[in-house]
């Protein structure tokens, strides 16, 4: 069942996988060390090699087949021009300038000539496969393409998601709604032409997308090599003493760091900072009644959502406990007229206040 | 190139496909949809004895008042089991095993579209269930309920591995379930025979139509659900974790987004049955078969905005809760014009009382029970005292188990003869009838009281002091529907003796016992590896019955008379039939890419490099499927020492 | 023999339909006998509803019967192959709805009725493994008795009777669900969310419950109760809780309990009052050793009539069933005596104390109740546990201890 070649190449195989265990075992079981990294290496190269011949059956053909003479695989022309002794040229070239260069280079390169090898090999194989040029081509697909889609799909949506996020990540707010208005109006301006025709031409439809492609990648790179636009830090809860007690806001102030998209039907209680400079609880339970107490169980978690009715930035800040055990928690300072989520537990009673506002304190009571 | 005439083979060597026609490896390696189906029954029943064994423990636990069959834990393990086996293990693939094997017959196909991938999900089912179950002897099963409601799944609070082997299992049972869908799914539109319009599809293919939709649709749902829990699990994501922000009815909103369309996919499979069975036994057409098919489509629609009424207890507020709960009283009118039209099929009939038809008229007053009780919950306040207790338990086992289950056992009946030649016992069949349908009521008939005197789910005690006294004694009557489990399983056991009986002694069954109506009755019983000689040419709805009757002239006026047999039909079919039948041949490679998947999930539980091997066995087993031929040819390429050696000895001219 | 599934079924229903809305007897947490306000307004409303799905259910069983009866094979002729009538379809598909909608109406205007907020009496009610905790809130007035400090008890919540009484749920650690099913419907504790329920007891009584929505191990024992009270009778449960500490006479059983106390259960159980030597107070931190970081004040355990997440008895069963059977004119009066209740007024020692089960608990609480204590298996928690665990206590200190604990009353 096993071709001669085949078996020479199994044989191979395995003798390096014995012997890679022998040396594994003999070393103290240095799984990692070179000397079993490469025969282990050896072990997968003589079964691919035995299993590539095993395939083709050592490209033999029966001696009786007098037809062979015409159609044996050596009877058959080499097959036409090959790009890949190009690739891996370009990746051997590749290696030599990535190790006076860059690392990264020296990388590519790596995967460039693995790919531009095995592809060769492949191909050339395959070419003496058998009599039949057609089947030939069949097979080199078939054992190719299994590889060669997932890969470049895997590149292509790599690069796609690449350019897209640098280019999400340099435009800004209006430039953004600007840059995908546009695409949306392309978008369905190809559709209504495209609509119109009863079957749209193949090459328009490539042409479109090449040049989409084209020009999403282009703007990634351009984004990428311009680095992306500021980014502002969101503070959000704090528990520092030294910002929990600070008066007003010192930082920059985050307008739209409420985390109170989700924060509506699961609160303790709405905390509101009054023009007036007062301090009211509207809690859950109570819901027409501005209290200035709360109750909340021992380490149960509390979810607070603040307003800040004043005219000016003010932070909340829950204060548990006295002494060593006193604990601070508090929020960004949050402009006039935002809110702010908090969220705590606490193991003793405090109080909920604003830094600064006097007399404007909520009892926290913990029982 | 002169000469291309003795052209190697069109496939590699390395990667021939089997094309064994008996033994085991006909099984195995088998892509016909006639084999995985009954491999999917086979399967389905053994995990019914799986998750009944666990019912009836369930039953023993709760029979007196503290009783100790069964600790606290090892009785969380076994209810959240007993649902999860049921629901993923039981149900949903025995609904599959017919699909299966009746889908490409009752449409005139000779396969299902995709055969290899069907192949694929069976494996995968069956590792994937057998996998779960392993978790019982490697560190005790999930113990979460099958709800496994965040934050108790969480790893704080549910450290064994139960819970990971419940989410990973569920995981490769949803796989398979998702490539099923899609394999039926083109099946149903892409390959009906020459006139076989959909609204003249059998109602039972229509039905799972339907729920191959709802699959395709729900199953993404809980898989990134699952993903979440094991992300939160596994790697410390917080997208539960309360004092990290979140919010934990994500998780009930998730789970019953898949979780209720999940009870129209284990429904209607069984409506579809007895949609069949009633017709071909009252001899009368479906009554408003269109009415049927969209009412159906319906519930698959409506389905999907009604599943927060498992959360009216929940404090979701009460305008969801409002909302919820009209949309959840909208989906009983098209589930009581189902029932309507049943009862209407069998109005003015001539109603043949055989084992099929007393399961399926048994599913219609059990199933009205149920969704009658379902009508209660639906109102939110009134749910409120009702849910979370034994009476949501009466009313989903009426559903699943009186709906759901008695639709499959009468679908066991009414095609056993098809599928195997045989057909089963009727006496016996009589038998399994009654003790299940008896033992049905009695199991869950109590739980609709017990439910409202109070007695929480999921309890592994319930007090002495709390059981009352009189006609609402709690004891009194938790120890009838423990007799009442037993009662099932008396008839279940019934059954499987019924199966042995029939294959040991029963005589070959005539072709087309029942007077059946649609396209799977006019080919062999068991039909040949090709389903029809020739694709047969639809003409109407209930094809079958109109070329067995015609209306003749009698003295009494128009009648209808049986003017051919089955076996003069299936004569004709014979006749014309197709010279060159192109079947799929079998394939190693189903089987091979499934194992691996249990394997990643052993590894990501215990060791990471198992999970490489398991993935490595995945690709293996891909790319071998992507190399091998598409067909196995008779006269492969030979390896040429052997063909040299042969060549040699024979004589040349 | 055809037509008997039809009959049966239709007398089973029948029956069930009966059984299910007759009037019960002593089934403790019975969904039909309301007993206050909310409950009152579900049932008036479910009754029905159980009525009218039984009475559709008799006619399409009977429907089915008679069908079954009707066309049975006598040797007709094969019937006329009819694929329907529209107009039939139609009216049966608006029947069902008509009978739906009629019930829609009330349904969803229930649901906003039972959603106001009562907010003169507010109990915080907090669910953790497996017990509950309640504390009153500060300031609140309830059935005319104010609230002038936070009380804190567990397992059994005491109401005023007659007066609405609104509930704020949460949880601690996983998702619990408050029940008490003849005072109201349930309602989920999640953590991190505050939930209200409505609370309203016509008369003074004792309403059991269950925590219903699965928690984990020990789901099954996680019970509760409410106990109405009328007002002059709950104006002296509040009195009590809220009286000074009684230190236990010097050189008695119970001041040994009250060290031991201190030295072994004051880490977790909160006794209010308790000083230590140099008289500060003692404050449990039970975060220390709790995953949910809470454990039961015990400050007037003896007021109770259960523990341990309201599971165990702390009274024999005989004076539970008497207590649970007083009219509510003495409910409280016997009520109010704890576990001295029933006991002649000379004697010394009280007569409904179940010592077994305390004695019990103190010895060994996980066999009595699964909990996660086992040390070697606290690898997820930190070493933290859920439940109370073993803390091989001698004879001699379960002797000292339930000394102690019989005073706290």
């Amino acid at each position: 069942m096993f071709t001669t070649g085949s078996k020479l190449l199994f044989g191979a195989s395995a003798l390096s996988l014995v012997t890679a265990l022998v040396y594994a075992w003999s070393t103290e079981g240095a799984l990692s060390s070179a000397g079993t990294l490469g025969l282990l290496s050896l072990f997968v190269i003589f079964a691919f090699l035995g299993g590539v011949n095993y395939a083709n059956r050592d490209c033999n053909v029966s001696s009786m087949d007098e037809a062979a003479v015409d159609t044996a695989a050596a009877a058959q022309r080499p097959g036409a021009s090959s790009v890949w002794p190009a690739v891996v040229a370009l990746g051997i070239a590749g290696l030599v300038v990535g190790a006076v260069s860059k690392p990264a280079v020296f990388k590519v390169a790596v995967v460039v000539l693995l790919a531009g090898l095995v592809e060769w090999m492949v191909l050339g194989w395959s070419e003496r496969a058998g009599g039949d040029a057609a089947f030939n081509a069949d097979t080199r697909r078939r054992m190719l393409h299994p590889l060669e889609f997932p890969v470049l799909g895997a590149l292509a949506l790599g690069a796609i998601v690449y350019a897209f996020s640098r280019l999400m990540l340099r435009l800004d707010k209006d430039q953004g709604r600007i840059a995908f208005g546009v695409v949306a109006a392309l978008v369905l301006a190809g559709a209504f032409l495209f609509a119109g025709k009863r079957k749209p031409s193949k090459r328009a439809v490539l042409g479109i997308s090449t040049v989409a492609a084209i020009a999403l990648l282009g703007a990634g790179v351009a984004s990428a090599l311009q680095g992306q636009r500021s980014i502002d830090e969101h503070p959000t809860t704090r528990t520092d003493t030294e910002v929990c007690l600070q008066v007003g806001a010192d930082e920059e102030i985050d307008a739209d760091a409420t985390q109170s998209v989700s924060a509506t039907s699961n609160l303790v209680a709405n905390i509101y900072l009054k023009a007036d400079g007062s301090l009211v609880a509207h809690v859950s339970g109570y819901p027409d009644e501005a209290r200035a107490q709360l109750t909340v169980p021992r380490r149960a978690q509390v979810n607070l959502l603040f307003h800040n009715e004043s005219d000016e930035a003010q932070r909340l800040t829950a204060r548990t406990g006295e002494g060593e055990d006193e604990s601070l928690v508090c929020t960004a300072a949050v402009e006039e007229g935002d809110q702010a989520f908090l969220s705590f537990q606490a193991v003793r009673g405090g109080v909920l206040l604003v830094p600064g506002l006097v007399g404007g304190e909520i009892e926290l009571l913990v029982p | 190139m002169a000469l291309t005439s003795p052209a190697p083979s069109r496939s590699l060597g390395a990667f021939r496909r089997p094309v064994e026609a008996t033994g085991w490896k006909s099984w195995v390696f088998t892509v016909d949809h006639k084999r995985i189906g009954i491999m999917y029954g086979a399967v389905a029943l053994f995990f019914f004895l799986v998750g009944g064994t666990e019912a009836l423990l369930i039953r023993l636990q709760l029979a007196a008042p503290d009783n100790t069959v069964l600790g606290a834990g090892l009785y969380n393990e076994m209810f959240t089991m007993h649902a999860t086996t049921m629901v993923f293990l039981f149900v949903m693939p025995l609904a599959a095993a017919f699909a299966n094997y009746l889908l490409p017959l009752q449409i005139g196909a000779r396969d299902v579209a995709f055969p290899r991938l069907n192949a694929l999900s069976f494996w995968i089912f069956l590792f994937g269930g057998i996998f779960i179950n392993t978790s019982w002897f490697l560190g005790g099963a999930a113990d979460g309920g099958w709800f496994m409601y965040s934050p108790n799944s969480s790893g704080l609070f549910s450290p064994s591995h139960g819970v990971d082997f419940w989410v990973l299992g569920l995981q490769i049972v949803g796989i398979a379930s998702l490539l099923s869908s899609i394999n039926l799914i083109v099946t149903v539109l892409n390959m009906r025979a020459p006139g076989m319009k959909l609204m003249r599809m059998p109602v039972f293919t229509w039905m799972v139509l339907v729920v191959q939709f709802l699959l395709l649709f729900a199953l993404p749902v809980i898989t990134v659900a699952l993903f979440l829990l094991s992300f939160q699990r596994n790697f410390g994501a917080s997208f539960f974790d309360v004092d990290k922000g979140a919010d934990p009815l994500l998780w009930q909103h998730l789970f019953w987004i898949f979780g209720h369309p999940e009870v129209y996919i284990i429904i209607l499979p069984s409506f579809g049955i007895i949609s069949e069975v009633l017709p071909t036994f009252s001899r009368k057409p479906l009554f408003g078969y269109k009415f049927v098919v969209f009412s159906g489509a319906t519930i698959g629609f409506v389905g999907w905005g009604v599943w927060a009424h498992h959360m009216f207890a929940s404090g979701m507020g009460p305008v969801s809760v409002a909302a919820f709960s009209v949309a959840t009283m909208l989906i009983a009118i098209p589930t009581g014009v189902k029932i309507c039209n049943w009862t209407l099929t069998m109005w003015g009939g001539k109603l043949w009382f055989t084992s099929a038809m007393l399961f399926a008229i048994g599913m219609i007053v059990l199933f009205t029970i149920g969704g009658l009780s379902g009508v209660t919950h639906a109102v939110a306040t009134a749910d409120t005292q009702q849910t979370d207790t034994y009476h949501i338990v009466a009313h989903f086992h009426y559903v699943i188990v009186g709906g759901a289950v008695m639709g499959l056992f009468a679908g066991f009946y009414y095609w056993w003869p098809k599928i195997f030649g045989k057909a089963l016992n009727e006496r016996l069949g009589k038998w399994n009838f009654w003790l299940m349908f008896i033992g049905i009521n009695f199991t869950f008939g109590p739980m609709h009281v017990l439910g409202m005197q109070g007695q929480p789910r999921r309890m592994v005690v319930w007090p002495d002091k709390l059981t009352g006294e009189g006609y609402f004694d709690l004891a009194f009557w938790n120890e009838v529907a423990t007799w009442g489990a037993f009662t099932i399983a008396t008839g279940v056991s019934v059954f499987l003796w019924n199966v042995w009986y029939t294959h040991r002694k029963a005589e070959v069954a005539p072709l087309d016992p029942w007077d059946a109506r649609t396209l799977e009755w006019m080919t062999a019983s068991p039909p040949k590896a090709h389903n029809f000689d020739a694709i047969p040419n639809v003409h109407a709805l209930d094809e079958l019955f109109h070329r067995k009757y015609e209306e003749v002239d009698t003295d009494k006026g128009v009648r209808l008379k049986k003017t051919s047999t089955a076996e003069e039909v299936l004569a004709a079919e014979e006749a014309r039939g197709d010279a060159h039948i192109h079947l799929p041949s079998p394939s190693y490679w189903p089987i091979v890419l499934a194992f691996g998947l249990p394997i990643i999930a052993y590894g990501i539980i215990f060791n990471l490099i198992m999970a490489f091997v398991g993935a490595a066995i995945v690709l293996l087993g891909a790319f071998g499927w992507v190399l091998e031929p598409s067909v196995a040819e008779p006269g492969d390429y030979e390896s040429p020492s052997d063909d040299h050696h042969m060549k040699e000895l024979d004589p040349v001219g | 023999m055809l037509v008997k599934p039809s009959r049966r079924a239709a007398a089973a229903l029948a029956g069930l339909g009966l059984l299910l809305v007759g009037c019960a007897k002593d089934a403790p947490q019975d969904t039909f006998r309301p007993a206050g306000e909310n409950a009152r307004d579900i049932d008036g409303l479910q009754r029905p509803l159980f009525y009218v799905a039984g009475v559709v259910g008799l006619i399409v069983f009977a429907f089915i019967g008679y069908a079954m009866w009707k066309f049975r094979d006598r040797g007709q002729e094969i019937p006329e192959q009819s694929h329907g009538n529209p107009k039939l379809e139609i009216v049966l598909t608006v029947l069902p709805a008509v009978i739906l909608a009629a019930f829609a109406v009330p349904a969803v205007s229930q649901v906003f009725a039972l959603d106001k907020s009562d907010n003169e009496c507010v109990i915080n009610v907090t669910g953790q493994q497996w017990w509950w905790e309640y504390d009153y809130e500060k300031g609140s007035t309830c059935g005319g008795v104010e609230i002038p400090e936070s009380i804190v008890t567990a397992g059994e919540l005491v109401i005023p009777a007659d007066t609405p009484v609104l509930l704020r749920i949460t949880s601690r650690d996983v998702i619990h669900s408050f029940w008490i099913p003849r005072l109201n419907g349930k309602r989920d504790a999640v953590p991190g969310r505050l939930h209200t329920l409505r609370m309203h007891a016509d008369e003074p009584g004792i309403y059991v419950g269950q925590c219903t929505e699965f928690c984990g191990l020990s789901h099954a024992r996680m019970r509760q109760a409410a106990v109405a009270l009328d007002t002059a009778d709950f104006q002296a449960w509040v009195d009590n809780q809220l009286a000074p500490y009684q230190a236990p006479a010097e050189g008695t059983l119970a001041a040994e309990g009250e060290s031991e106390y201190a030295a072994q259960c004051s880490r977790c159980h909160q006794v209010n009052g308790l000083t230590d030597d140099s008289g500060n107070p003692v404050l449990a931190e039970p975060d220390q050793s709790v995953l949910a970081g809470a454990a039961p004040n015990l400050t007037n355990l003896m007021t109770r009539t259960a523990f341990a997440g309201w599971t165990f008895d702390l009274i024999s069963d005989e004076c539970r069933d008497r207590l649970w059977n007083e009219p509510s004119e003495t409910f409280g009066d016997v009520y109010l005596q704890g576990v001295w209740m029933y006991t002649p007024a000379d004697a010394t020692t009280p007569a409904c104390f179940n010592e077994l089960n305390l004695r019990e608990w103190l010895r060994n609480p996980p066999a009595m109740k699964p909990m996660y204590t086992d040390p070697d298996k606290l690898e997820a928690t930190d070493g933290l546990t859920r439940g109370m665990p073993n803390l091989n206590l001698t004879d001699e200190q379960i002797e000292v201890l339930v000394a102690y604990l019989l005073e706290r009353k």
